[in-house]
């Protein structure tokens, strides 16, 4: 059976590289994104079954990037995690408006981010 | 002098005059702070105080924002390098915990293994030099039984030397009645002779039988002492070799329990190294929440880099500024540090289901 398929989007490559390990110690595999915009690029039709995302990113941000990928078809209803530094109530009500599943302030424990992506992946 | 030192130093000046004297720069600050000192002087010539710290600004803000970005670049960059490193150590570590329990597991049944597949073929040769050394006491019993056949005999020996006596003995009594009887009495004084020389014979042969059995009785009792000498040595040999065979197999059998209790410590320790690893990787997103500070901190001083080059702004403008400079924060302790209040970082890992 395949392995589910992330896609991890930041800015920070110390960021990205956590939670790669993260996910593919649990068996994951990971699609890395710089931010909003290369992470557009990566929507190319392949099935991903959840997508962990920054917010404060450069060229588009993470809720950016989550408004526009709710527009797409085939990535309508794929979950987003928002993975964060932001703590302000504000954000995290426009990220909830924009369509993400959960809203993790970082820094975070690996179980914790595990056990949300094992609870909110696509089957 | 460094760039929070520069910052207090400018701090310190303005509170103490509206703008620092040019030699005063000149003398506390590095080389390229010489060319403001020189742009301080223009400002003696008749420029005012307000333009004289916008040109400091101008002047300073990029080298500032220089200097920020390279440190936010340095710490990711060394940061990324640190969690190559120790991804590399914990990917090495799980490598070198999974050989260690396999060939641990291995090692444990291969070695016991050995010890049950030597164990019973020494106690299996132990049981077959048993069986012979019963098998030979077996054959060697009646040899040793000899000793007692012996003494009947020489008791028959002695049985036969004393009838032939007493056979002696009473034809010599025929040979006397058969004097007594004269004429008649010859024929059997003939006989009563002949039978005196027979028992005489008789007498010497059991005589011989005596001797003859008493040698062979020494011999057999001398072999039976040295066989029974033997069988004994034999005896504690067997059980000597026993117990040696079970010492040494019980040794190895402790040594292979320390060699898994060993390799089980190992790998808990390497276990233990894997799990600080991953702590200090979780700790390393420390680097995240100080490259977004220092993002938005050359953000702002790029905007009013940008404000300061449009000329010199009024203080509605300024106002503005400082209240989007707080409003971009993204981190609680940012707002603290503005604010001024004590800081406490925030702990994260908190986690909201929508």
């Amino acid at each position: 059976m395949a392995n589910k398929n992330i896609l991890v989007i930041d800015d920070s490559a110390s960021l990205r590289q956590v939670v790669g390990i993260a996910l593919k110690s649990a068996g994951y595999d990971v699609v890395e994104a710089v931010d909003g915009k290369d992470a557009l690029g990566k929507l190319d039709g392949r099935k991903f079954h959840l997508a962990i995302c920054d917010v404060n990113m450069p060229n588009l941000d993470g809720i950016g990037f989550l408004k526009a990928m709710r527009e797409l078809p085939n990535y309508r209803f794929t979950p987003v995690i928002m993975l964060t530094t932001e703590a302000g109530e504000d954000k995290k009500l426009a990220g909830q408006a924009a369509g993400a599943r959960a809203w993790v302030v970082k820094p975070f424990q690996p179980q914790q981010m595990l056990a949300a992506v094992a609870k909110l992946a696509l089957p | 002098m460094s760039t929070g030192g520069a910052i207090r130093t400018l701090q310190h000046w303005f509170k103490k005059r509206p703008a620092p004297e040019a030699g005063e720069f000149r003398d506390r600050h590095d080389a390229s702070a010489m060319t403001i000192g020189h742009d301080m002087r223009n400002d003696a010539n008749g420029r005012t105080q307000a333009e004289a710290l916008r040109s400091i600004c101008l002047r300073v803000l990029p080298i500032w924002i220089r200097h920020i970005e390279s440190v936010r670049t340095q710490s990711e960059t060394a940061v990324s390098t640190l969690i190559a490193r120790f991804t590399g150590l914990m990917d090495t570590l799980g490598v070198a915990i999974a050989s260690a329990e396999s060939g641990a597991d291995g090692s444990r049944e291969a070695l016991s293994g050995l010890l049950r597949t030597g164990e019973r073929r020494l106690l299996d040769l132990l049981d077959t030099l048993r069986a012979a050394n019963d098998n030979r006491d077996g054959a060697l019993a009646p040899v040793l039984g000899l000793g007692a056949r012996t003494d009947e005999l020489l008791e028959m020996a002695r049985t036969v030397t004393t009838i032939s006596g007493q056979t002696r003995l009473l034809s010599l009594n025929a040979t006397i009645e058969a004097v007594h009887a004269g004429e008649h009495g010859q024929g059997f004084e003939v006989v009563a002779r002949e039978v005196r020389s027979l028992a005489a014979r008789a007498s010497e042969a059991g005589t011989r039988m005596e001797t003859r059995m008493r040698e062979i009785g020494s011999v057999l009792d001398n072999a039976s002492a040295v066989t029974g000498e033997c069988l004994a040595a034999d005896r504690q040999t067997l059980a000597d070799a026993d117990r040696t065979l079970r010492g040494v197999l019980g040794e190895f059998g402790e040594v292979s329990g320390r060699l898994a209790e060993s390799t089980a410590a190992l790998v808990g320790v390497s276990n233990n190294v894997q799990g600080e690893i991953a702590e200090v990787l979780v700790a390393l997103q420390f680097q995240d929440r100080t490259s977004q500070i220092l993002a938005h901190l050359c953000g702002a001083m790029q905007t009013l880099q940008r404000l300061l080059e449009q000329g010199t702004p009024d203080a509605a403008t300024l106002e503005q500024w400082f209240t989007e400079l707080e409003s971009a924060y993204t981190t609680v302790e940012q707002l603290e540090l503005h604010r001024g209040g004590p800081v406490k970082a925030d702990s994260g890992g908190e986690i909201t289901f929508f």
